[in-house]
């Protein structure tokens, strides 16, 4: 795999100065300081639009620390993972179409260290990412409701990191596959649905990354989860996702 | 193959170490894919390239560490400084810190480039052609292939990066597709002609004019022709004779006859001689009597 450090170094840099920086970091960040400022302030909007129509009155019961994480992980599984699917469809073609793949492989990278290179970059924008949001989710919950919960909140973030991993994968085989990045983003939203399909058919949730989408709830609300077969589907199925992205890329023409 | 259609077929060229090589050929003859091919970007049906006796498609980085490439587009990344992009580049290729910056510093020289610190993407395409030329010589090629790089440039940008290419000579070896013949008479010395994917001649530009320029010409000028015209019919050395305006333009059998002859018959017919000269076949000429030669 040769190339793969430079061409590594000049990915993660590129994160700092383009655009990529304020995608997926900027929503986690985000997400990690409002989720548990909305979580405590949904009973009061709820009351003043309530006050505002005569007649109806709304109970809610008091917000907790499991509500905020419970809602900053349904955000993860849906807002993140739908970023990840469009942003990662341009890994790859978006070089090929701008010719900067053409300028870099005509020199000692290998198109197996491109391909590296760029599953490896796309994964520590995740973690990374995944874990600012988080720290900022806990400290801002903690500063607003308590401490409790915090150890199953981060269990279900790493499960989530792991699903995250195989989206990412999934992404940069399906766009260096696909010549343009929209019908790689298609093919990866359509992954996506049929994987919130396979959620409810416990065959299939049981066995396959599915588990992991419906996990968080129970994970959080301390309930037992069968977690093996899923995630090793899931990791196994990154790798070869990335073996796969190896495979087509070696087809394409430059 | 392009469907149906053969893009490239037996190309096969010797290329002289050191020179500047121009590969010519009209649009769609196949010039890109050749080079796409020796720089291991796209794949040959059937058949095999080979380049530095080493076969382009399998040796991989064994060939790209011996050779530069800049593509007809070159794509940059936008938000690099041409210096960061010489640093990839060179990192690429492995090159030790002390050995990037120097050769960093004097590519950037050669380029035009040093001290610039605006992003790629604010570059005019003179300054990103220069930058694409520099780039394919950081690992001192010993291989330089160049893909068009003044089709799209204006009469500036050309003329900046002919004289880096003319400064190239002796250093490297420059290949060098294009199908501007200007520039191919102002930097190269041997050419090869590609047509509907053969090659149909390569030589030596001199060579290559001797070989296909067709009949020997002089035109001369006097201020009585029709007196002239009657008497170059009738001389031994002379074949054609005909009229372009008031000049007479006359194929000759050997051109050092009509060197001495002309100027004997002009004054013994008393008439003034206003020009006389020999007339080359231009490049355009041969290029085009090639192509045609090649397309049937």
């Amino acid at each position: 795999m040769s190339g793969f450090r430079a061409f590594l170094r000049k990915e993660l840099r590129e994160t700092r100065k383009t655009w990529r920086l304020w995608v997926l970091p900027g929503i986690l960040v985000f997400l990690g300081v409002s989720t548990p400022i909305l979580a405590a302030a949904t009973p009061y909007l709820l009351k003043m639009t309530a006050q505002r129509t005569p007649g109806v009155v709304i109970r809610f019961p008091a917000p907790t620390s499991l509500d905020a994480y419970l809602q900053f992980m349904g955000n993860l599984v849906q807002l993140a993972l739908l970023a990840i699917i469009v942003t990662g469809a341009a890994v790859v073609a978006g070089e090929r179409r701008a010719g900067t793949a053409a300028l870099v492989l005509c020199k000692p990278l290998s198109r197996a260290g491109f391909i590296a290179a760029k599953a490896v970059s796309s994964l520590v924008i995740i973690v990374v990412a995944t874990a600012l949001g988080a720290v900022l989710c806990v400290v801002v919950t903690v500063a607003v409701f308590d401490a409790s919960h915090i150890s199953r909140f981060l269990l279900s973030v790493l499960v989530w990191l792991a699903l995250a991993t195989m989206f990412a994968t999934l992404m940069v085989f399906l766009s260096a596959a696909m010549d343009r990045q929209a019908p790689a983003a298609g093919a990866g939203i359509a992954v996506y649905v049929a994987l919130f399909v396979l959620t409810g058919f416990p065959a299939a949730r049981d066995r396959t990354p599915a588990g992991l989408l419906a996990a968080n709830d129970a994970l959080l609300k301390g309930r037992h989860v069968a977690l093996a077969a899923p995630l090793t589907t899931t990791l196994v199925l990154a790798v070869l996702f990335v073996g796969a992205a190896v495979v087509a890329f070696r087809r394409k023409e430059l | 193959m392009y469907g149906k259609q053969r893009a490239l077929d037996g190309v096969d060229l010797w290329v002289p170490e050191g020179s500047v090589f121009g590969f010519l050929g009209p649009n769609g003859a196949g010039k890109t894919t050749t080079l796409r091919i020796l720089a291991g970007l796209a794949r040959p049906t059937s058949g095999e390239a080979r380049i530095l006796g080493r076969d382009a498609v399998r040796a991989g980085d064994e060939v790209h560490a011996l050779m530069g490439y800049l593509p007809d587009v070159p794509g940059f990344y936008k938000w690099m400084t041409a210096e960061e992009f010489l640093d990839l580049s060179g990192r690429l290729f492995g090159l030790s810190d002390q050995v990037l910056r120097e050769r960093k510093d004097a590519l950037l020289d050669l380029a035009g480039l040093a001290g610039v610190k605006t992003r790629i993407g604010g570059y005019s395409r003179g300054m990103k052609q220069r930058l694409g030329v520099a780039q394919a010589l950081i690992n001192a090629p010993r291989l330089l292939l160049l893909d068009e790089p003044t089709s799209a440039l204006d009469p500036i940008g050309r003329r900046e990066v002919l004289e880096m290419i003319a400064a190239l000579a002796g250093r490297t070896t420059v290949f060098f597709s294009t199908h501007i013949l200007a520039d191919v008479e102002r930097v190269c010395d041997t050419v090869a002609v590609l047509a509907k994917g053969r090659v149909v001649e390569q030589a030596g530009i001199e060579e290559l004019k001797a070989r296909h320029g067709g009949a020997q010409r002089v035109v001369i000028e006097v201020d009585d022709p029709a007196r002239l015209e009657a008497a170059l019919q009738n001389a031994a050395w002379s074949t054609a004779v005909s009229r372009d305006g008031e000049d007479l333009v006359v194929e000759v059998t050997d051109t050092e006859v009509a060197y001495r002859e002309v100027p004997v018959m002009v004054a013994g017919l008393e008439l003034r001689l206003r020009r006389f000269e020999a007339v080359e076949a231009s490049l355009e000429d041969v290029f085009v009597d090639l192509v045609e030669a090649g397309v049937r």
